[in-house]
């Protein structure tokens, strides 16, 4: 795997086109997420259809620019408007806008670039070094293993998914049960198509994943229309910006903590930037001489720690997408859907059988990071004169992008009414509060899950013995049932500190 | 909120009903293989989520069920903001209009309507609406049609009569 690295990095940098690609992704990327309400799940959703009659280079650049770009750009709405621009960047609003209200915008903008771009390439790094690890480990999995991560990551979702655990099982259930309809290999025939004919290939995947996470979203951000104003007036200084560099090197042990953090957070399944951003805020104040000075805007630190650790989560989570087919947050969900849209299925086998589209994924991770660095010094004003676009322009141009980009994948009607009703849906479970993420995952994941399932009950002969006897496969089922188990053991755990 | 969120629980568990329903009706039609019967992946993942959705529909009639949590009120009333219901409802109706007008007047009635109604409704508000979607509309033809080789459904004058 790794001997294909380098030539790869030699062909991206003799590739202008390529280089192009990620340099306009990065861009598109931060200008989509220094604006409070789109997240870079959205941005890849605009542009994952789109990318369908490109080819797999192409593509991959332009969605890894879009990815890296739109995750750290967070940070901008954070600072400037007191507004985060993803979810990922919402604890940098809590000392970045004070720093900011302080007269020292360039500086604080400057702690959370740096702070981004080392995490990220810091993540990256480890992507590189665990990515290939964990591929030749679970080669040896067969479809007891398969089924049992695929059932461990729906109750991790479940019981990491912030409100009621029987909810996101629910929404898993339902996206499982909603991915058999269509024709099935293991039947011979369709399933539950309740006599349309439109149903004969199954709901495609990709306009319900724009729906379900794009119109919620939309529908919400027409609130804030008139309401994103920044109240600081001061301009912007350079020689400020670039000063804050040195800066984030005096917190080193602060910025490789949150890297670690990032990075494990990452690999979790389903839970992504926007709880390492917090966790590593958190644990910043915890280990802190000063934690009273946390939230004034004076620490550089309490910027550095949720900037480094959401930007490193993307690396982490890149880790399992790649490896195993089981996306690590939603924006990796969006990756998953364009590499199946190329006809990759992401697992351990990609290291093997594509080893060099692995290695240009990871130096395209790379290099958008460092196109995101060189953009950020030439392009920061014109990021921050983004955020002055009036929200009635962006919200109904982005859902007629989202119409466009369900109508070419197929050129059918068909599709365009599923991001409807799914965006409908999305929106009635973001007001019943039911977690999306699961029901979309169950929808990518439920045909692997029946495939092994079936599988594992063939080669046990019937018997679903070997789910228990099998190492591997009982240590990850065990975990999952303590996940489950998790409420009980806290209320057993409390009762005698109570009593 | 009970209201709201009994019925995405209710709408969601009568779709799940529907595919229970057409369980019998499943038959293999190839050699799935020895010991696997079609029925059970569709019956283990289709059951549960009746099941799990059943449990969710009583808890929530029942009394035990979980206390409000602070700012659902609000959240409901949310749903009912103006600017919200514009948008969902102009945005339907551009999805059901796209294949009849064709995506360039669709496109260009859609965001202006759409910009035009949830935005400042004065003149000069109506200016630059209309300015922005004629230009965002021109551009993305382009980039879809001459730029991505794809197909988008035009306005069939002659086909109506």
């Amino acid at each position: 795997m790794n001997e294909y690295l380098l030539p790869t990095l030699l062909a991206v940098f003799s590739d202008p086109m390529i280089l192009i690609t990620i340099a306009v992704g990065v861009a598109a990327g931060l200008i989509v997420g220094a604006i409070p309400g789109l997240t870079a799940t959205m941005a890849l959703a605009l542009l994952v259809p789109l990318t369908f009659t490109m080819d797999f280079q192409t593509s991959i650049a332009l969605l890894m620019g879009v990815y890296c770009g739109a995750i750290s750009a967070g940070l901008v709405g954070s600072i400037v408007l007191n507004i985060p621009g993803t979810p990922a960047a919402a604890a940098t609003c809590l000392d970045g806008y004070p720093m900011a209200a302080k007269g020292q915008l360039s500086r604080a903008l400057g702690l959370g670039v740096y702070a981004s771009m080392i995490g990220g390439v810091l993540s990256g790094i480890c992507l590189v070094l665990l990515a290939p690890l964990l591929s030749d480990f679970a080669m040896g999995f067969g479809p007891w293993e398969n089924f049992a991560i695929v059932v461990f990551t729906f109750l991790t979702i479940a019981s990491l998914a912030q409100g009621d655990m029987v909810k996101a099982v629910a929404a898993a259930a339902f996206g499982v049960s909603l991915s058999l309809i269509g024709y099935s290999d293991s039947v011979g025939g369709s399933r539950f198509t309740l006599g349309i004919a439109d149903l004969e290939g199954g709901i495609n995947i990709l306009p319900a994943l724009i729906g379900a996470f794009a119109l919620p979203q939309l529908i919400m951000d027409t609130d804030g229309i008139g309401t994103h104003k920044s109240k600081l007036t001061q301009a912007f200084s350079l020689r400020e910006f670039m000063a804050a560099f040195r800066e984030v090197l005096t917190v080193k042990i602060s910025l490789l903590r949150a890297t670690a953090i990032g990075v494990i957070v990452g690999i979790l399944p389903g839970v992504g930037p926007g709880l390492s951003n917090i966790l590593a805020y958190s644990q910043e104040r915890n280990f802190s001489k000063t934690p009273e000075k946390f939230g004034t805007g004076e620490l550089p630190e309490a910027i550095v720690a949720p900037e480094a650790a959401n930007n490193a989560s993307m690396g982490g989570a890149l880790v399992p997408m790649l490896t195993l087919g089981i996306p690590g947050d939603t924006a990796t969900l969006m990756l998953i859907s364009a590499l199946m849209l190329h006809d990759i299925q992401p697992g351990p086998l990609l290291f093997v059988m594509n080893a060099d589209y692995v290695a240009f994924i990871f130096v395209t991770f790379f290099v958008a990071f460092l196109f995101c660095t060189v953009l950020y010094h030439v392009g920061i004003r014109a990021i921050i004169s983004v955020l002055n676009i009036p929200t009635q322009y962006i919200v109904s141009i982005i859902f007629m992008l989202c119409v466009i980009g369900s109508y070419v994948l197929n050129n059918r009607m068909f599709d365009v009414y599923t991001l409807l009703l799914f965006g409908l849906l999305g929106y009635g479970m973001r007001i019943a509060r039911f977690p999306i993420l699961p029901m979309i995952l169950g929808m990518i994941l439920g045909p692997m899950a029946e495939e092994q399932l079936r599988l594992a009950i063939e080669y046990g002969s019937g018997s679903l013995l070997p789910f228990a006897t099998r190492p591997i496969s009982a240590a990850i089922l065990g975990v999952t049932v303590l996940l489950l188990l998790r409420p009980l053991i806290k209320m057993v755990w409390r009762r005698p500190a109570v009593s | 909120m009970k209201t709201a969120e009994n019925t995405v629980i209710g709408v969601m568990l009568l779709v799940m009903i529907a595919l229970a329903v057409q369980l019998p009706g499943i038959k293999s039609t190839a050699a799935a293989g020895q010991h696997y019967i079609p029925n059970t992946g569709p019956i283990l993942f289709v059951g549960s989520a009746v099941v799990l959705f059943l449990w969710l529909i009583l808890r929530g009639l029942s009394r035990s069920a979980p206390e409000q949590e602070p700012g659902q009120a609000s959240q409901v009333r949310d749903i009912y903001r103006p600017r919200r219901l514009i948008f969902m409802t102009t945005s339907a109706i551009y999805c059901l209009v796209f294949d009849v007008l064709g995506f360039l007047t669709a496109s260009l009635l859609y965001l202006f309507l759409a910009s035009f109604l949830i935005g400042g409704r004065g003149r000069r508000e109506a200016l630059i609406g209309l300015v922005v979607a004629a230009a965002v509309v021109g551009v993305t033809y382009g980039i879809v049609i001459y730029g991505l080789e794809s197909y988008l459904p035009v306005l069939d004058i002659a086909g109506w009569n």
